[in-house]
């Protein structure tokens, strides 16, 4: 039936595709555009002719097609932060092009590198959607010196820390596991390490890094609120090198080279902290017994087959690992791996085939005398997808594919073995197919009007063996449904619109809308508001309906200054259904029935937000506002009556701002305000036991002290060379040492046991570190 | 199971800092308390009703004196209890017996309330141990003597049995809710050692240790459980228990906090050798 679907669909697209194509006297320009330094592939660079008026922008994988009449053309080739290069060429016949572009000389200007072309925040149809590079953000001061994307990807308006020093991060209202994060196209489930403080993302090992939120083009889906999608570096294909750093908790070692020059690389990226390592100083046997660090591997290779074909594998493997005198072991973590096979199919044809593997699992060990347990918890995905992308002519793009993946859901299981407190259980897996086929259609309708709209199909299909509960008010099973290997226990279908516009007022302002609606198949089930490594990840089912929301957006880009300032003010209206939370005194460990624990509702978001960058010259830097309001509307909660979730932030600022000094000194600053977080305070209190109890009236009717915090940050270079360079980063985190509230408890006085008070805990004074990054 | 969270306190540790702060509060209209229990030990057997009071105001509950408060079972015994004090009731005859259901009926400022509970079958103690604690973190240099338990019971196999702890040193109540629940252990011979006390509250060589083993109800179990959740989350800005802190859900029917439970009661008493 799905197959049916599936080939209508691709036939459908078929003959669309063939009645827009009708092009004569035309000849198409294609190839790569690379890093002439390192042979890195280049993302988004320009390629435009000025003559025609037309141009296009290389894809994901540096691949780039532009169909024009027959003709002698200059053709301009730029990048930011790259040298623009200008080729002549007589086209006739079609011809392929391989460029290189060589990094801007200009030492100072390499801040930015993996912005499209200058006038892209204009011009393209791309709304809610920003992109970042490593280097981008290596001035930008963080805690702990350990530079991290998910962090910064946190300073754009619009995306909001889900905590104090958190790498986890809201879009738009939504909670962080709306948030699909996708590292060289595998999900990466749990992308934080030590209670969210860091992120798995090693920063050296990073190309580039594009968030977009929620307006997605219908090649991405899965998630309510957002896609950040992060590509590691191929490795230089060019030369050898090594790099990394020393910081406070951590060191990172990157190695890169070519494995056979010009035509395949490698690259090799390890972190680790080593807090733990000074455990045996401290002179405590359990303390030496135990351990507390986490690491991240990355490696990637690539290789280039022929003229047509190049194939790339990359994977991923991170963990932490917490462990206490011998007695009590936990560790978590995410392995994914990806292999993609691009294939030129004609000039205007590129075909890129994946694999990709993800899995995320945690595990428990408790040993004491006899006894002994194990818990195992995990997600796992295999997903094969086909993506091609059609170059028709310099107004028509068409994008279309489809994926498979085939999730195993493990929600837990027990091993005990000797005297023990735990009977060996197991909750039994689930199994789900996701499918999704999807066309989208870039057509640049007028010089100034330009839409990309497209359709995207997702079925989510949970198959048996499995046992399906139907539960009574109270949560009781009252009847429960066996389900054999292979049967169809619930099936879901979902078409999800996509579209976005935009319209040139003049060169440097446009307007643009959107719209895009996404399901979510999926859901993480937390039982705080942080994200933890216990959290389970739940398939829809016969009692959990898919999540789904729809994005409306408007906006106004302006550029200033011969694009030296981007600008931009959107709005936006979000409504997401069937959202999931938890009863109170929830229990989801190892729970068969962890779905009677579940309360269902909706909620809505809208807001403003405004951006203003500057992108080049010594100073960079921007300045983000948004003005939010995100409620939630649940029959079992709060009566009933709409709340302010916990993702609603009314005032949001992100100040951020480098400078390079000299060639020596850059130096940098960042500063954010929030509203506080809307929060359950007590409007009372009894006593139960002898025991003080607070009594409470309304959900979140309550607002914790505002946010602010200054960072600063200031890089020495010592001697820098094209190949070797050595520099030690001071960043103090919390500047003013602002007591900003991590949680706000209220409790008996320890001073007077006779009242009670309120006791703000807060966690970061100001935090120093020195970080020294070397490459040689 | 929130073992998770032995990480963030090291954090807390090294970078926290805590402050007394003031804050705005809406005080809600005075609720109705009524924390009742029974059990089969011999009476008297006390409720309690009293009314909530302003988060700022000292932790002082008046009592609410003049109810009518009925307890009966479902073989036909009835009883009123007695006002002892203001807002302290007293049974007098009442004894608990296993697998009787009880109903208790209050009658107040013209409103009345009522809620049921089944008295369980009781787990029983079958012993408890106390040795030098060596796994946790509390055990720092300066106090390296301090003791944990270890309580010893069987849990009824094909059973679902509900309970909770009480822990008395020197004669006086310490430590939180511990509870008990067979879920994922049913029919095992339990080694229940999850009790932690405040530095204060430590045991040491010569201290009397009394463990009331209290097995529950459901309904009792998830009182205690949501309210120890509520507590957890209210403590701790939302970070460690549920999302928000609420208001835990009870047996009464008419919109008072507390609860009702019955309850069989086992008690171990052990002073720890010098």
């Amino acid at each position: 039936m799905i197959i049916r679907k599936i080939s209508f669909l691709y036939f459908a697209i078929a003959l669309f595709v063939c009645t827009i194509y009708s092009q004569d006297q035309s000849t198409t320009l294609s190839g790569f555009i690379f890093d002439e330094s390192s042979g890195e592939t280049l993302i988004g660079a320009n390629v435009y002719i000025t003559s025609l008026g037309v141009g296009t922008s290389s894809n994901g994988y540096g691949f780039y097609s532009l169909t024009v009449p027959n003709g002698s053309y200059k053709i301009d080739i730029s990048y930011v932060g790259y040298t623009k290069t200008v080729i002549e060429l007589k086209m006739t016949g079609s011809q392929k092009q391989d460029i290189s572009l060589k990094p801007s000389s200009f030492n100072l200007g390499e801040v930015v590198v993996s912005e499209k072309r200058a006038d892209e925040n204009v011009k393209s149809t791309q709304m809610g959607t920003r992109e970042l590079a490593p280097k981008e953000i290596d001035n930008v001061p963080v805690l702990l010196g350990e530079k991290d994307i998910l962090k910064t990807i946190q300073l754009m308006p619009g995306v909001s820390s889900a905590g104090e020093g958190n790498s986890g991060f809201i879009v738009r209202g939504g909670s962080a596991d709306q948030n699909l994060v996708i590292l060289d196209e595998a999900p990466v489930y749990n992308p934080s390490h030590l209670m969210g403080f860091f992120s798995v993302f090693n920063s050296d090992a990073i190309k580039s890094a594009k968030i977009i939120k929620g307006n997605s083009p219908p090649e991405y889906g899965g998630r309510l609120s957002s896609v950040l999608d992060i590509n590691m570096k191929d490795g230089s294909n060019k030369n050898y090198s090594a790099y990394g750093g020393i910081g406070l908790i951590s060191s990172r070692l990157t190695f890169e080279g070519p494995i056979s020059v010009d035509k395949g690389s490698f690259i090799i990226s390890g972190r680790r902290t080593y807090v733990d390592l000074f455990f045996p100083l401290f002179g405590n046997d359990r303390l030496a017994n135990s351990a507390l660090y986490f690491y991240d591997l990355n490696m990637k290779l690539n290789y280039t087959l022929g003229e047509n074909d190049r194939l790339f594998i990359s994977g991923y493997t991170g963990r932490d690992v917490f462990q206490f005198n011998n007695k009590f072991g936990f560790d978590w973590g995410n392995t994914t791996g990806t292999i993609r096979w691009n294939h030129i199919l004609s000039d205007k044809l590129f075909s890129n085939t994946t694999i990709i593997y993800s899995d995320y699992n945690y595990d428990i060990n408790i040993e004491d005398n006899e006894t002994s347990a194990e818990v195992k918890s995990g997600i796992r995905d295999i997903n094969i997808k086909e993506d091609l992308q059609y170059y028709i002519n310099s107004e028509h793009t068409i994008k279309f594919g489809l994926n498979g993946i085939y999730h195993t859901f493990m929600p837990g299981e027990i091993t005990a073995s000797g005297l023990t407190n735990f009977n060996s259980l197991k909750v039994a897996n689930s199994f789900a197919l996701e499918g999704n086929v999807y066309l989208g259609h870039e057509w640049q309708i007028s010089p100034l009007f330009q839409i990309n709209y497209g359709l995207r199909y997702s079925n989510f299909t949970l198959f048996g063996p499995g046992d399906v509960y139907s539960f009574d008010n109270q949560g009781n099973v009252i009847s429960t449904d066996s389900y054999g290997n292979g049967d169809v226990i619930k099936s879901y279908n979902f078409l999800e619109p996509r579209f976005a516009a935009s319209y040139l007022l003049d060169e440097t302002s446009s307007l643009k809308v959107g719209y895009a609606r996404n399901t979510q198949h999926i859901h993480l089930l937390s039982t705080s508001t942080t994200s933890t490594p216990m959290d389970i990840w739940q398939p829809s089912s016969a009692n959990i309906e898919p999540e789904t929301s729809d994005l409306i957006s408007f906006g106004y880009f302006k550029n200033f200054n011969n694009n030296m300032f981007e600008a931009s003010l959107e709005f936006y209206y979000k409504d997401m259904q069937n959202l999931i939370e938890y009863k109170n005194g929830a229990d989801i460990f190892i729970n068969q029935y962890v779905e009677s624990q579940l309360v269902f509702g909706h909620g809505w978001s809208y807001g403003m937000e405004l951006l203003v960058q500057k992108k080049f010259g010594n100073f960079t830097g921007w300045l983000g506002y948004t003005l939010s309001k995100t409620e939630r509307q649940f029959d079992d909660i709060n009566d009933g009556e709409a709340f302010p979730s916990r993702q609603d932030r009314t005032h949001d600022i992100s100040l951020v701002g480098m400078y390079n000094l000299n060639e020596h000194w850059a130096v940098s600053a960042n500063w954010v305000y929030s509203t506080g977080l809307a929060a359950t305070y007590p409007s009372g209190k009894y006593t139960i036991d002898g025991k003080i109890i607070n009594l409470y009236t309304e959900r979140n009717g309550y607002r914790m002290p505002d946010y602010h915090r200054l960072d600063l940050g200031a890089t020495y270079t010592f001697n820098k060379s094209d190949r070797q360079e050595m520099s030690l980063t001071l960043s103090v985190y919390n500047a003013y040492g602002r007591k900003n509230a991590y949680t706000i408890s209220f409790e008996e006085s320890t001073v007077n046991p006779n009242v009670t008070e309120a006791v703000k805990l807060s966690l970061f004074s100001v935090v120093p570190s020195l970080t020294f990054n070397f490459r040689f | 199971m929130k073992i998770y969270f032995m990480v963030l306190p090291i954090i807390i540790m090294l970078f926290g800092c805590e402050d007394v702060i003031e804050v705005q509060i809406n005080d809600a209209d005075p609720q109705i308390i009524i924390e009742a229990n029974i059990s089969d030990n011999y009476g008297p057997h006390y409720t309690y009703i009293t009314m909530s009071t302003d988060f700022y105001k000292p932790n002082e509950y008046e009592g609410v004196s003049g109810a009518e408060v009925i307890i009966e079972d479902n073989n036909g015994f009835r009883e009123m209890l007695t006002e002892i004090s203001s807002g302290k009731y007293s049974t007098s005859n009442i004894l608990g017996e296993a697998e009787s259901q009880y109903k208790m009926t209050v009658n107040v400022n013209r409103q009345q309330y009522s809620a049921l509970s089944t008295l369980p079958v009781a787990l029983k103690l079958d012993s408890v141990t106390a040795e030098i604690d060596n796994r946790g973190f509390h055990n720092d240099e300066e106090n390296p003597d301090q003791y944990k338990f270890d309580c010893y019971f069987q849990d009824r196999p094909g059973v679902k049995d509900y309970a909770r702890f009480k822990v008395y040193k020197n004669g006086v109540r310490v430590g939180g809710n511990f509870l008990y629940q067979d879920r994922l252990s049913d029919g095992n011979y339990i080694d229940y050692f999850y009790f932690r006390f405040d530095e204060d509250d430590d045991f040491f060589a010569g201290d009397t240790v009394t463990i009331e083993l209290i097995t529950i109800d459901l309904n009792t179990f998830n009182y205690f459980n949501e309210l120890n959740d509520a507590i957890a989350s209210g403590n701790n800005g939302g970070i460690f228990g549920s999302a928000a802190p609420g208001n835990p859900t009870n047996n009464w029917d008419n919109g008072a906090f507390g609860y009702f439970g019955a309850n069989s009661v086992d008690s171990y008493t052990l002073i720890i050798p010098e």
